[in-house]
């Protein structure tokens, strides 16, 4: 199956002044997998959403090109089956929500019939069937993005782009969209989920791409790019210095000394055994080891370097694998 | 090569030919353009044209606005209240003269600015290309040539003019009480400058008007005798004015 | 025509509906309307001419400020409003948005406008003053002025914010009424043709709203030529069509 998703080298600037332009996008190349939950991360200003404007049509690229679902970038046969959150989305507040379904259904070429069925499904899914008659306006920030939520499903689309889809939404909120991307994974629908709640991401994401200051830094299976990670983390009762001398001759190994507990952290398992000989002949106490696994946060922070985001940026973007 | 080069300047030359179609339309609308507005052949000076393009669409209803205060003055101040030494006389042409330029077919403010120039400012010429004007703009308006007579009989004496006037002011309507009042006082006026025949024929003329032969018959019989001719309206009476 | 531009179409007039401006002004032009067919101060022979005057002026006044509330609050409102996004991302082009947005207009607008003709004609009717043909010719007429009106709106919209898209709207409006008088001057200030030729096209290139105005007609109780309403019909199409073009072009090159 083609990809849901394929672009290449697609770059975007915009003009600042008349002589000057600033780079949102650096000729980015990615292919998104059908059928996937496909997470799109990166800090603010990384080009994610020109990235999905891209996609969309909404801008036109300055370099590069792709396709979506097999049609050229921003066609409308690509929008025809194209579901769009936007951030923070807007909407007519003088309709209610069901016409604002209706409306977006009728711009799809929706028969009413097929309509009335799809609204009062996708209504009920997101959980405003009882405030379908409301006005928008009316809708608090967390009904909105369900609405919104609703508004991309409405012509069943086989591609889903969701930019930062929990925002406004409660805890409860946030399981109920992430039960609902499951499930449009399940019924083979891809989903561009760009976010930045990582904690999400992690769990719902079959592969992510992490994009900074234009430039994708890295792409892969969530498992591959947190499988890097094979430090050991132990916590000692009853350490002394002997310990903290031996620690210190280890490349890569940190010590912490709390009130209650030492925690060392080794980057290899070879480096365990001697260290739990030492605390059994020190009389000291190992009260914790386990294997320290990295998160997506982790490897997010690391790539993209904090704020200023330079650690990734100049590197060759990795493939699984950091590329 | 051509296409691609084409397809560059495609967006000029469609916004180009759609222009060409604008002026197309433009001239066609042009040839009946004076008809739909009712202003054929009506002459607008430019300061005439700068008013009416500021006042637009609203210039039948500004001239209606200022209409109502030149009347006010005009007839309740000025006749009814007799308040004749309120000073502001001159107000009143150039309020009547927007009025023309505003709405030209303003027949009472051409009926009532020609009688003020002619007796209240003493300027029966200015009066008489006023009457003119409005005359060529509303052809058919009887008021006018009526006015336009009285100043052409009473202040410039040229009675011949006037009776001429007068006739017009007959020939422009089809109410015979109109026609009749016309026809009454172009007798008068021939009368009065000394052509009794002229009268008479004018007298004979009425006698066919169904209804008004023994009306006609007592005038010729008056003339006929040399007896008492009736008095001399007074001046602006017998106009339609406001 | 294709669906999508009636679905923006029918949205626009829900919209006009909605946020009530049109049917206050509407309203509140048959207010007027009917209040002065019940003045009755004025002399014989006024009355119905004043009436008529009013009503006209009214019918343009408030179907005009209907027009620039309604048109300039639709594109440059969506994009300020940021509902653009949702819109532009579903399978609609982008000119199909501009043409739905002038013909919902077209249709609110009539709707606005066809209940203050119509008091107008019954109030005529009852004064035996003048011909109902007409007044509804100069209806129409009216608005085919505020087609172009519309046309121009947008096309302004396309590239500015409301406020500003009023705001040109209205200019536009009072120099298409003042060339006239630009061109009167033109002809007395200046013996060159090149000037002259150059007042000319001037004239025949601007909009010339002047071109809807038979309201003399109606005052006065003339007849408006059928031959004068259909060029006029054409020559408000070719208006629109190039002013929409210019529009949907600016639009489709915009990026949000």
């Amino acid at each position: 199956m083609p990809p849901a998703i394929s672009v290449h080298e697609l770059a975007k600037r915009y003009r600042t002044t008349h002589r000057s332009d600033r780079a949102a996008l650096l000729g980015l190349t990615l292919d998104v997998p059908p059928g996937e939950i496909y997470g799109f991360l990166g800090p603010n200003g990384a080009g994610k959403t020109t990235t999905i404007k891209l996609l969309l049509g909404l801008i036109r690229p300055t370099g590069g090109g792709g396709a979506v679902l097999g049609h050229a970038l921003g066609s409308v046969d690509a929008r025809r089956r194209v579901g769009f959150l936007p951030e923070s989305p807007y909407f007519y507040e003088y309709l209610r929500g069901e016409e604002l379904l209706h409306y977006y259904g009728s711009l799809f070429g929706l028969a009413e019939r097929v309509r009335r069925g799809r609204v009062e499904e996708l209504l009920r899914l997101v959980g405003l069937w009882d405030e379908r008659r409301l006005a928008v306006r009316k809708y608090s920030r967390g009904m909105l993005q369900r609405l919104g939520l609703a508004q991309a499903l409405v012509n069943d689309p086989d591609l889903v782009i969701l930019d930062e889809p929990a925002g406004g939404l409660d805890p409860i909120g946030r399981r109920e969209m992430r039960d609902i991307l499951l499930q449009l994974r399940e019924r083979g629908k891809t989903v561009f989920l760009s976010s930045h709640i990582l904690a999400e991401v992690e769990t719902v994401c079959d592969r992510v791409a992490i994009l900074n200051r234009g430039e994708l830094v890295a792409v892969g299976r969530i498992g591959d790019l947190l499988a890097g990670g094979r430090e050991m983390e132990l916590t000692i009762h009853g350490a002394n210095g002997s310990l903290s001398r031996h620690i210190e001759a280890i490349p890569g190994a940190t010590i912490h000394h709390g009130t209650d507990a030492t925690v060392v952290v080794v980057p290899e398992q070879r480096f365990v055994y001697p260290i739990i000989d030492l605390v059994r002949q020190t009389g000291g106490q190992i009260v914790a080891l386990h294997a320290k696994r990295e998160r997506l946060e982790d490897v997010f922070v690391k790539l993209v370097g904090g704020r200023g985001g330079t650690a990734g940026a100049a590197a060759a973007p990795a493939q699984a694998d950091r590329v | 090569m051509i296409a691609q080069r084409f397809a560059r300047y495609r967006t000029v030359l469609t916004a180009l030919v759609l222009l060409a179609c604008v002026a197309g339309a433009q001239a066609l609308v042009d040839v009946y353009r004076p008809a739909a507005n009712d202003e054929a052949g009506v002459q607008f000076s430019a300061a005439a044209e700068v008013v009416r393009g500021f006042a637009g669409q609203i210039r039948g209803l500004l001239a209606d606005f200022i209409w109502l205060r030149v009347d006010e003055y005009a007839h309740r101040r000025r006749v009814v209240d007799g308040d004749i030494n309120r000073g502001d006389d001159e107000a009143l042409m150039p309020l009547v003269r927007l009025i023309t330029w505003l709405d030209p077919h303003y027949v009472s403010a051409y009926a009532l600015g020609g009688q003020w120039l002619a007796f209240h400012f003493g300027k029966p010429r200015e009066a008489v290309l006023f009457y003119d004007e409005g005359i060529r703009n509303n052809p058919a308006a009887g008021d006018l040539l009526t006015g336009v007579a009285f100043v052409d009989w009473r202040l410039l004496h040229d009675n011949k003019a006037a009776a001429s006037r007068v006739e017009q002011a007959a020939s422009v309507t089809n109410d015979d009480q109109v026609r009749f009042q016309a026809f009454w006082l172009e007798a008068h006026i021939l009368l009065d400058g000394g052509d009794r025949a002229g009268a008479l024929r004018v007298w004979r003329r009425v006698g066919t008007m169904p209804g008004y032969s023994q009306t006609a018959q007592h005038f010729i019989d008056q003339i006929a005798h040399g007896k008492a001719v009736p008095a001399a309206p007074a001046a602006g009476s017998g106009t339609l004015h406001p | 025509m294709p669906a999508s531009v009636l679905v923006v179409a029918r949205q626009v007039m829900r919209e006009a509906w909605r946020r009530r401006t049109l049917p206050v002004l509407a309203l509140f032009g048959c207010g007027i309307i009917i209040a002065t067919a019940f003045l009755s101060f004025f002399q014989l022979g006024t009355e119905i001419k004043f009436f008529k005057d009013v009503a006209m002026t009214v019918i343009f006044l408030f179907g005009a400020v209907a027009t620039l509330v309604l048109v300039s609050t639709q594109l440059s409102g969506e994009i300020e409003s940021r509902t653009i996004y949702n819109v532009l991302s579903k399978p609609i082009r982008r000119y199909e948005l501009v043409l739905g947005k002038f013909f919902g207009a077209l249709a609110a607008i009539a709707v606005a406008v066809a209940p203050m003709v119509a008091i107008l004609m019954f109030f005529m009717s009852v004064d035996q003053g003048g011909s109902l043909l007409e007044a509804v010719k100069a209806g129409y007429m009216l608005w085919l002025s505020f087609a172009v009106l519309s046309a121009v709106a947008l096309a302004i919209a396309s590239f500015s914010s409301s406020v500003v898209c009023a705001a040109l709207s209205v200019l536009v409006y009072v120099a298409s009424y003042l060339k006239g008088a630009v061109i009167a001057y033109a002809g007395m200030v200046t013996y060159s043709r090149l000037a002259a030729g150059a007042a000319q096209t001037f004239y025949y290139l601007l909009p010339n709203f002047e071109n809807f105005n038979v309201r003399t007609a109606v005052v006065h109780n003339a007849v408006v030529p059928w031959a004068y309403l259909f060029r006029t019909t054409l020559y408000a199409a070719a208006l629109s069509a190039f002013f929409l073009y210019l529009g949907t072009q600016i639009f489709e090159e915009r990026e949000f």
